[in-house]
């Protein structure tokens, strides 16, 4: 049965993010104040937090995760920072180790007596917002395509790489179904890779979350992504569940119309691949 | 002797897994009066020392205590708190390292997140002066489970789980307190007499799932017929059963740890 290989370190898997980093991510995101670009950073930012969390042992972390990230817009590259810029694949314990920065940010949190404080926590950041030039997808996923291809040849008996792919618009380089079909099919014995992914809105717009057709869904680019996106598996349909969306057997890992909540929750079902050893 | 108990107690880690990877934990008083299995949750960074932690603390305090803490919710939640607090001096979320330096911000996120585990704890009396009389207590929070045998069937298990409660995850005692209110009042507190035949065993929750199984379905009973009333396994024979039940798929591959204790003496040394 696939998507049931353990995630341990001998068999470690794979998440893979593409952000698209086009001009218009500069706009505000729908139902928020903030520029899509800096919502989208701070939320995969905050995911790489709590995956290396979830990986530690003690006072290590341990690696039970590689991570690809590849940005596209003005260029199609690498999106870590810091030391790691311009890196393809980093081991969890080595990002977790060399954030690009670690910043100061408020948090509230529970006082204890009902009410809430405000507190200082550190907050470790790997990719930085970028909104520029065009939407290069195609060469998006083609770079995704190499990278996961390496990774899964060499990781044969692993849980397959998870790819999570958010956009706010239209390619510019070409139709991507043909780069992504291909990204789709690279396999490992446990099944073939997953594809998630989401259009975040800008203009509101009744979101569709986790469809099991394209019916409905508003014209032929959200049909295309609804295509070129995985069913989830029964694991992370029990994830989406848990965290209140409503799922069908046959849901694909694809939200059109993307608020803020649909992309914490994205991010939070699609690196919950299985359990950890 | 009237009241002197025998126990036997195992633990192997999940298969794949080295020794010093088993977040299961049990720890025995000196007397045999008091003992604790916990059972440390994969998601906390720190589930292993926390499972540790607690048993070793409920079963190296006084008989009167674990009797205590064992019959009232008062008493546990008093102790549970206090376990908390003993676990937060000693790691501190705030702390540096050892030279002054801050620690790495992951470091902190995982002392901040603890552990998180299930325990039994659970305490045997001693026979008044001219009785055979020996009362048992515990409480049981979590799926960690206690069976209590009697002529080979099962009286009482705690908690009363089904194969549908053992799929969902437990509500757990956390090292950091959070959520432990709903762990407090889910926490079932028993007592009952055992008598000189009967037996206990405390298993985490891999084996007593395969426990209430054998108990109600056809499994292979061999082995449930050892533990519940003849001569409970050898280490050897614990972990021949395990690979083979693993193997079967009747045993989930989980850290598995089995405590027998019984008022005759075991056999085979134990």
């Amino acid at each position: 049965m696939a998507y049931t290989a353990e995630i341990s370190r001998a068999n470690p898997s794979c998440i893979c993010f593409i952000l698209d980093q086009s001009g218009s991510m500069a706009d505000q995101i729908a139902g928020g104040e903030r520029r899509k670009c800096d919502f989208l950073a701070d939320a995969v930012n905050r995911i790489l937090e709590n995956i290396s969390v979830r990986c530690a042992k003690g006072e290590e972390v341990r690696d039970y995760f590689d991570i690809i990230s590849i940005g596209y817009g003005a260029t199609v590259a690498s999106a870590f920072g810091g030391t790691l810029t311009g890196r393809d694949v980093v081991s969890i314990s080595e990002l977790a180790n060399t954030p690009a920065r670690i910043e100061q940010r408020a948090k509230k949190a529970d006082d204890g007596a009902g009410g809430l404080v405000e507190q200082q926590v550190r907050f470790p950041v790997w990719i930085d917002a970028a909104a520029n030039n065009a939407t290069p997808m195609c060469a998006a996923f083609s770079a995704a395509l190499t990278s996961v291809e390496s990774w899964a040849a060499a990781h044969r008996t692993s849980f397959p790489p998870v790819v999570i792919h958010f956009t706010d618009g239209e390619s510019t380089d070409g139709d991507p179904s043909e780069v992504a079909r291909r990204l789709m099919s690279v396999s490992t014995d446990d099944g073939p890779a997953l594809l998630f992914n989401a259009h975040i809105s800008a203009r509101g717009g009744a979101p569709v979350v986790f469809p099991s057709s394209a019916q409905g869904l508003p014209d032929q680019f959200a049909s295309m992504l609804f295509d070129l996106s995985s069913p989830l598996p029964p694991n992370m349909a029990r994830e989406a569940a848990n965290l209140g969306f409503s799922v069908s057997e046959s849901s694909r890992g694809f939200v059109y119309n993307a608020q803020a909540e649909h992309i914490v929750g994205l991010l939070e079902i699609g690196t919950r691949p299985a359990n950890l050893r | 002797m009237a009241g002197q108990l025998h126990i036997r107690a195992f633990t192997v880690p999940k298969a794949g897994n080295r020794h010093d990877e088993n977040e299961d934990a049990f720890a025995i008083s000196d007397d045999s009066r008091v003992i604790a299995l916990t059972d440390g949750a994969t998601e906390g960074p720190f589930s292993r020392e926390w499972a540790t932690a607690l048993a070793t603390r409920f079963a190296s305090g006084s008989q009167e205590g674990a009797a205590t803490i064992a019959q009232s919710r008062e008493a546990f939640a008093e102790w549970l708190a206090g376990s908390v607090d003993a676990w937060m001096a000693a790691r501190p979320a705030t702390a540096n390292g050892p030279a002054g330096e801050p620690l790495p911000w992951y470091v902190q996120r995982a002392r901040e997140r603890g552990g998180f585990a299930t325990l039994i704890g659970l305490y045997l009396s001693d026979p008044a002066l001219g009785s055979n009389e020996v009362e048992w207590s515990a409480i049981a929070s979590g799926d960690s489970c206690l069976f209590h045998f009697r002529g080979g069937q099962v009286r009482l298990m705690v908690p009363r789980y089904t194969a549908i409660d053992f799929l969902q995850s437990p509500v757990l005692l956390s090292s950091n307190g959070i959520g432990n209110r709903e762990a407090l009042e889910r926490a079932i507190f028993a007592t009952d007499a055992l008598e000189s035949e009967d037996r206990l065993v405390l298993a985490t929750d891999a084996l007593a799932a395969w426990i209430a199984a054998a108990v109600t379905e056809a499994q292979p009973r061999e082995i449930l017929a050892a533990l519940s009333c003849g001569d409970p396994p050898s280490e050897q024979d614990f972990l021949d059963f395990v690979e083979h039940e693993r193997g079967e798929g009747r045993l989930r591959n989980d850290d598995t740890t089995l405590v027998v204790v019984s008022r005759v003496p075991l056999a085979g040394g134990g």
